[in-house]
């Protein structure tokens, strides 16, 4: 049998294809409030920005950025929705396919689909949104042309990119890893978890910055660290920001697979 | 074939369900699981489905740890639970993608026990009675030929017609090389099915034994009265006079009365054969 066990091409597309058939709808109805959120708030950014600033990159990406890690969240953390009730987890749990299986296909539709499909989404809706304020009210000419890929152009310093790119995967990534995890209110619970972690975290550097930087300390709550720049442009804190958001990534999608293997109902 | 050896299990470390369970069957027999509510009836079936994980000894189902739920062994077991999952799609429609992951489904036999049961193939799930969302997931698991299925309480919500269908479909459509465990605290309803009773009692088997060994032995029978009759094992009022237990007299066998069977037993009658 070997690997047979954890994957096999035609038993994947057959459940690929069942998962798609059972909540295609609500896949559909997602993406369609998610068009609706990004129009509305497309349209006012257009209203609030254009007629007084050059609508820039500066403007565009932020938002883009911004909504790709919330409702990519809401799209991880709301992963495995069958494991949220006895009922339809048990259906869950005994489709005969493999867990890893069952781990690829929410993967694949929740991740990796969500963000291939939130990029023109948010391209479409801001052009959408730009032709129909124009109707109203007269755009400014310093509203800049958009592509899809404009958002990943905005930044000179690619460190920043990586910084981003990788926060926002830890971010997403964690909020699956809390639905493989909790059986109610997953999204809830991870949100909580991580705010904990990060309390954790900022604790945990204050007391190292208390111990190590004993004597630069002023204030209780203060964290000290110390900056320079390995190269050009590039600073140890961009790199440590990096490898600790994508450490973070590494470490929290192997977990989302042991928790799914690890589920009772 | 289901193997288990000294399994431990209980939702709190403190008040363990079931301690040194032990219990072997092999396919080919429909196993009747009876006890109270609480016994551990469901658990066990969702340890011996992989819902549920061992916490100490040995379980192994067709030779695989049903916990590790490889799609080996998922696809040759059923568990028919006792409010089923069914989703908004027609039967047409959740046979033809659920179905298909089942290597040996059979979508003739499907049919006929769907016109068995009168559902129609064009009927939203979701909209059907929650009887007739129970004879549809009965029908899909018998159809799935897996070699174990377990069917946890599947006549609640049966009205009397369905359950004498449900009765008749298992006998048909089951096949001989398949291992059927029953878990029910309606006795009455697979009274004529099993060939086999399992009785669990606070998380213990306290009785296991052949239908045919027991009838074999005993006689169940209602009489006027029970003075004269020598070695009852267990009486019971009824209109009329007493339904009665006692030993097969010069081989004159009776029907199994698994009412008044699962009444001694729970009532801490020895029933020694």
């Amino acid at each position: 049998m070997g690997l047979q066990k954890y994957f096999n091409l035609n038993r994947f597309y057959k459940y690929f294809k069942y998962d798609l058939t059972l909540n295609g709808k609500t896949y559909a109805l997602a993406l369609l409030g998610l068009f609706v959120v990004l129009f509305i708030v497309d349209v006012f950014t257009l209203s609030t920005a254009s007629s007084r600033v050059n609508f820039n990159r500066n403007y565009y990406t932020p938002i883009f950025i911004f909504f790709l890690v919330l409702t990519g969240v809401v799209s991880a953390g709301t992963s495995f929705s069958a494991l949220r009730s006895s009922k339809t987890s048990i259906h869950y749990l005994l489709i005969p396919v493999s867990n890893f299986e069952k781990f690829i296909v929410q993967f694949l539709i929740r991740i990796m689909g969500f963000v291939l499909l939130f990029l023109p989404l948010y391209w479409l809706t801001f052009k959408l949104a730009y032709g129909f304020y124009s109707l109203f009210a007269i755009v400014s000419e310093n509203v800049e042309s958009y592509n899809m890929l404009s958002p990943f152009q905005w930044q000179e310093n690619k460190v920043d990119i990586y910084i981003l790119v990788s926060l926002a995967s830890g971010l997403i990534l964690f909020a699956f890893c809390g639905a493989a995890s909790f059986k109610k209110y997953a999204l809830f619970k991870s949100i909580l978890t991580f705010a904990l972690f990060v309390l954790a975290w900022f604790l945990l550097m204050v007391i190292l910055s208390h111990i190590f930087y004993d004597h630069d300390s002023k204030e209780l709550l203060e964290i000290n660290l110390r900056s320079y720049r390995v190269q050009d442009g590039v600073y140890n804190t961009q790199i440590y920001a990096t490898i600790l958001f994508a450490g973070l990534s590494l470490i929290l999608l192997p977990l989302a697979y042991f928790k799914l293997k690890e589920r009772e109902t | 074939m289901i193997a288990i050896n000294n399994l431990s299990y209980g939702y709190s470390k403190q008040k363990p369900l079931f301690e040194d369970l032990n219990l072997s069957q092999n396919n080919g027999n429909i196993i009747g699981l009876l006890g109270k509510n609480g016994a551990g009836k469901t658990t066990l079936l969702k340890l011996i489905s992989g819902l549920l994980e061992i916490q100490k000894g040995e379980l192994t189902v067709n030779g695989f740890e049903p916990f590790k739920r490889v799609p080996d062994f998922l696809s040759n077991i059923f568990f028919v639970s006792d409010d089923p999952f069914l989703p908004s799609l027609t039967i047409k429609a959740y046979l033809k993608v659920y179905g298909a992951l089942y290597k040996n489904f059979d979508f003739e036999k499907m049919h006929k026990i769907i016109d068995a049961f009168e559902l129609k193939a064009d009927k939203k799930l979701k909209n059907m009675s929650f009887g007739q969302q129970k004879k549809f997931i009965i029908a899909f698991a018998l159809s799935t030929n897996c070699s174990v299925l377990l069917l946890d309480e599947p006549t609640n919500g049966l009205d009397i017609p369905s359950k004498k269908i449900f009765r008749k479909v298992l006998v048909d459509f089951i096949e001989d090389d398949q291992l059927v465990i029953i878990s029910t605290h309606q006795v009455k309803d697979v009274e004529t099915l099993i060939d086999k009773i399992v009785h669990i009692e606070n998380g213990r088997i306290v009785f296991e034994k052949d239908v045919f060994k027991i009838t074999e032995k005993f006689q169940f029978k209602t009489v006027n009265t029970i003075s004269g009759l020598l070695d009852v094992k267990y009486s019971e009022k009824c209109p009329g006079g007493y339904r009665v237990i006692i030993p097969v007299i010069e081989n004159e066998e009776t029907e199994l009365d698994i009412e008044l069977l699962f009444n001694a037993i729970s009532n801490n009658v020895e029933i020694n054969i």
